[in-house]
């Protein structure tokens, strides 16, 4: 398997969410409301700005996964996500770690608005942004699982830190194992990455990783973006 | 209530800003919060009556139906800005005094994070709750949060975190604030924060939603009468 970065770019237009996904995404169910008409305006005028969507990932052997212990550990250095996660990496050979951002242009947006007392707008826009690096990070990983299945290898679902109890300072960690990364994203002392719609994480890959689904049932964090995303 | 309060209610909690406003479907063509503002008023309601009888009760409404998932953040936020519409009117007697505040609330998000939606919606309830508010943005240290305080020594504190790398700096900011003013009452909020970590750090209230900050701070009146 190659060491290098495998970079991703897509026109934002095709990870822009529907308006379906939104809708679902906001608990927004009346297409009279004025955050539908919005956001139905807004989605167009994104669609024709021209900005892209990037990601990464890089593949690391995992020399020792720890279940128990809650560490995978690599040539180059480990990752701490705690047992929950490294239960989901189960059997894993290897490990892509990634990153994706959709930009700077929702939390930009967003804060316009604000300042114009728009709140509503602007919390639609955040969540388009929230969306759409969701959006492209599928589509990664969609790629990703393609190349891996013609090999006869299988992944994991995607866990970030800060979800399913992986501590958020483990960015560091990642972020480390991720130097020289091909994104604009970069990491603030308090683990807040810049842009803030990014999101960074793990795949685990082996011939017999299987993927599991997310452990909501068992996770009291309500305001995680991937229960929305899920169990809109 | 009269029923231009009970209208502007109505207005307020469904989200109906003025008259040309298409929503809600079924308040189509009627006036809006604006427009029952400006009535009330011509007809010799105070505006502190407006306040207590049809603002903050319809944005108490509001939260309670948020806190119960009856409703969610995009139709809060259209009750916020029928309530805006309305106290357009309304605030010039706030600087007048005419209208008596419930005392002043100083909200930030804490130092190291960038998250405002959160504290976006608190500093608007609260508001519409009959506070002042005094929304001092994100990323924001314990000098500030200190400054603000010296200058607003009876205020009431607030503070979000969304990261968990930054909520131990709620407990640095506490301190500080304690150290000019002991007596300083102070709520935490934002997604990995509890109640057990409130109370760990010495925060005088946990606050889950937008809801639970008026809830505290109407406590803490009470307790103070």
């Amino acid at each position: 398997m190659e060491t290098g970065y495998r970079t991703y770019g897509f026109p934002l237009a095709e990870v822009l969410p529907t308006m379906e996904q939104l809708a679902g995404f906001l608990h927004l169910d009346d297409e009279q409301h004025p955050a539908w008409q919005f956001a139905d305006a807004k989605l167009q005028e994104i669609r024709s700005l021209g900005l892209q969507a990037v990601g990464c990932y890089r593949f690391f052997p995992v020399r020792q996964l720890d279940i128990r212990g809650g560490v995978v550990t690599f040539e180059e250095g480990s990752l701490a996500p705690r047992p929950q996660v490294c239960g989901y990496l189960r059997d894993s050979e290897l490990a892509a770690l990634f990153l994706c951002t959709a930009g700077f242009y929702f939390t930009e947006e967003s804060r316009a608005c604000n300042e114009r007392d728009e709140i509503l707008e602007a919390y639609i826009v955040d969540a388009m942004g929230s969306c759409s690096v969701e959006n492209a990070m599928d589509r990664i990983q969609e790629s990703l699982s393609r190349e891996m299945e013609a090999r006869g290898l299988h992944i994991s679902n995607r866990y970030s830190p800060g979800y399913c109890n992986w501590p958020l300072a483990d960015q560091k960690n990642l972020f480390a194992l991720m130097e020289g990364q091909p994104t604009p994203v970069t990491l603030s002392e308090s683990c807040l990455m810049a842009p803030i719609k990014s999101v960074s994480g793990i795949i685990g890959i082996g011939e017999k990783v299987k993927k599991r689904e997310y452990g909501c049932a068992i996770c009291n964090n309500g305001n995680c973006i991937y229960r929305r995303l899920i169990h809109k | 209530m009269s029923e231009i309060l009970d209208k502007l209610f109505e207005c307020v909690e469904f989200g109906k800003i003025n008259a040309a406003s298409p929503y809600p479907p079924q308040m189509k063509g009627q006036d809006g919060a604006s427009e029952y503002t400006q009535k009330a008023l011509a007809e010799g309601f105070s505006p502190s009556e407006i306040m207590d009888t049809a603002l903050i009760p319809a944005m108490t409404k509001v939260g309670q139906k948020f806190s119960e998932n009856k409703i969610f953040v995009p139709q809060m936020l259209l009750s916020a800005k029928a309530m805006n519409a309305a106290l357009v009117y309304i605030k010039p007697y706030f600087s007048s005094g005419e209208i008596k505040r419930k005392g002043t609330f100083i909200m930030g998000t804490v130092n190291g994070d960038l998250h405002d939606i959160g504290k976006n919606l608190v500093c608007m309830m609260v508001e519409g709750a009959g506070w002042d508010v005094i929304d001092l943005g994100v990323d924001v240290g314990p000098d500030k949060f200190v400054e603000s305080i010296k200058q607003h020594p009876d205020a009431y504190v607030g503070m979000s975190a969304l990261l968990t790398t930054t909520m131990p700096n709620m407990k640095t900011i506490i301190d500080a604030i304690r150290e000019v003013n002991p007596k300083t009452k102070i709520i935490v909020g934002g997604a990995p924060v509890s109640a057990d970590f409130a109370a760990s750090i010495g925060a005088d209230a946990y606050a889950g939603n937008p809801q639970e900050d008026v809830e505290a701070l109407e406590r803490f009146r009470e307790e103070c009468a």
